[in-house]
């Protein structure tokens, strides 16, 4: 039975829906009803177990007025994420649904949340031992810090840009986030562009390492 | 009922063709749904020369619609006629959409794929390279169509452009010997964030396309059918269901092409062509009777 939880000042959602098939870290979902939005929007897996899948919604945006409606699911869609040895994780805002879902898979060594607000703190699963930020401190400032270097990383663009100038040493695998359209390979809206040419979130990603993606072209 | 409809010698099993770009090539399309289903598939615009296509954004979500910066992306006519278009299944019609800059682009593009297309689709009309459309020059177009009729047999397509005259524009297609007109390309549209005063696309302008510009689309294809009857003339534009291609072919379209949705759910194709039918059979005519059923006072 689908469950609509909204945050205390209506910033954010919870959608929880019944779903019996399987998605790995890195996946998504794009979610429509019968009557909108014209394009299906997607959304990373914040949590499946149970039969239960959920995803964390950041209010505000179109799909608001639909989510009281019969949700129709699509997915999952885009390549899963191998479990990345010695881990530190990283997440920006409502790029923590697929970090949290990572976590919740393959564990972790740490990690570092930054959020936006107390709003999104008070609302999401924070497993015990991770390190939760709230602006301006930032995700990236903390993350100097740690003796680990490979990091998967989920967040806004300045925060991805952040880690690839500040350390230059580490191995950093970004899930990104692009608009799109078909989430399948076929409409090119969500391009990345990387050593081998463009690629698009969708169907090469959406995980892709960082050292290899023109992060100026892709977020300028 | 018969969905068949036969235009310049091509035939094609039902009016329902895919649209130029939302599709690429179809490989990731014919995953979800068979050739066999649809009646012609039109390829992304080839140019002689790859382009890596747009710096992102590249969309842009609006109601019943989307605003798309794509940028012609593709790999060059070479590695085209190598990797892909000697694949493209012949279970639905080819049509191939050629492009370029200049009349020689169009017509060394037109020569190379000739042989692995049905039909060639010249498209005059891309809203999102360079800073106005190859349609507004008319003297431009007029080389461009020339030149690509010098270069093959099949029938060709003129693509033209929504954001401008569209019966001047099929004027000059006729003048340069076209016989059938796509109306039209997406709309140029722009949006812009409240909170940082800058556009969402880079290049300001992208291309309309979904239900909200449909009734557009319409008008043209009913305005250029009325000023010439025997010219054949494709509609596209905003099409979700077997009603809208009911609506495009009675505002005078042979053809319906499909875009968007087919990009957003593939297996709808389908529903489509049978919810088709299934009208057809309800008012007892063939899909050809429907065709330009507004010029001639509604159905008989």
């Amino acid at each position: 039975m689908k469950m609509l939880k909204v945050s205390e000042k209506g910033s954010y959602a919870l959608l929880e829906l019944p779903y019996d098939g399987k998605a790995m870290p890195g996946q998504f979902f794009t979610i429509k009803t019968k009557t909108g939005p014209y394009i299906p929007r997607p959304f990373s897996v914040y949590d499946l177990k149970g039969g239960n899948l959920k995803f964390l919604i950041k209010t505000g945006g179109e799909i608001q007025q639909f989510l009281d409606e019969d949700i129709i699911i699509d997915g999952p869609f885009g390549n899963p994420i191998s479990k990345i040895d010695d881990v530190l994780l990283l997440a920006g805002g409502v790029g923590y649904a697929p970090i949290h879902f990572y976590a919740l898979v393959y564990g972790f060594k740490e990690m570092i949340i930054g959020m936006p607000d107390d709003e999104l703190f008070d609302f999401v699963d924070i497993p015990d031992h991770c390190v939760c930020v709230v602006n301006p401190t930032t995700p990236v400032d903390l993350a100097k810090l740690s003796p680990l270097k490979n990091i998967l990383v989920c967040g806004p663009h300045e925060m991805i840009m952040g880690l690839k100038r500040d350390l230059p040493e580490s191995t950093l695998y970004a899930i990104m986030e692009e608009k799109m359209a078909c989430a399948r390979g076929m409409c090119e809206g969500c391009a990345v562009m990387t050593k081998d040419g463009v690629k698009f979130v969708c169907k090469d990603g959406p995980t892709f390492k960082v050292s290899e993606v023109d992060l100026e072209w892709t977020y300028r | 009922m018969d969905l068949s409809i036969e235009i310049e010698g091509i035939h094609f099993k039902n009016p329902i063709v895919t649209a130029s770009g939302p599709l690429g090539f179809g490989d990731e399309f014919f995953k979800y749904i068979s050739p066999s289903v649809i009646g012609g598939f039109t390829s992304k615009t080839v140019t002689p020369k790859p382009i890596t296509g747009n710096m992102p954004p590249r969309l842009v979500y609006i109601q019943n619609g989307l605003l798309n910066s794509i940028g012609l992306q593709n790999p060059g006519v070479d590695l085209f006629i190598q990797k892909t278009a000697p694949f493209l299944s012949e279970k639905c019609v080819r049509i191939i959409s050629v492009g370029g800059e200049n009349p020689q682009d169009f017509a060394d593009v037109t020569k190379k794929v000739e042989k692995f297309a049905d039909m060639i689709e010249v498209n005059l009309s891309c809203p999102n390279v360079g800073g106005k459309v190859i349609a507004s020059d008319s003297q431009l177009t007029k080389e461009i169509l020339s030149g690509c009729k010098a270069m093959t047999k099949k029938p060709l397509i003129a693509k033209l452009s929504l954001d401008l005259d569209t019966v001047r524009q099929s004027q000059i297609a006729i003048d340069s010997g076209i016989k059938i007109v796509n109306i039209g390309n997406s709309i140029q549209g722009a949006r812009f964030n409240f909170k940082t005063g800058k556009p969402f696309l880079k290049n300001v302008k992208g291309g309309l396309s979904g239900p909200a510009f449909m009734p557009i689309a319409l008008w043209k294809v009913y305005q250029v059918k009325e000023a010439f009857e025997d010219l054949t003339v494709i509609g596209l534009g905003g099409v979700t269901k077997a009603e809208d291609v009911m609506e495009y072919a009675i505002a005078g379209a042979s053809i319906v092409e499909i875009g968007t949705q087919a990009m957003i759910d593939p297996k709808s194709i389908q529903k489509i062509i049978e919810d088709l039918k299934n009208m057809l059979e309800a008012l007892k005519l063939d899909f050809k009777e429907v065709v330009n059923a507004s010029h001639r006072g509604g159905f008989r």
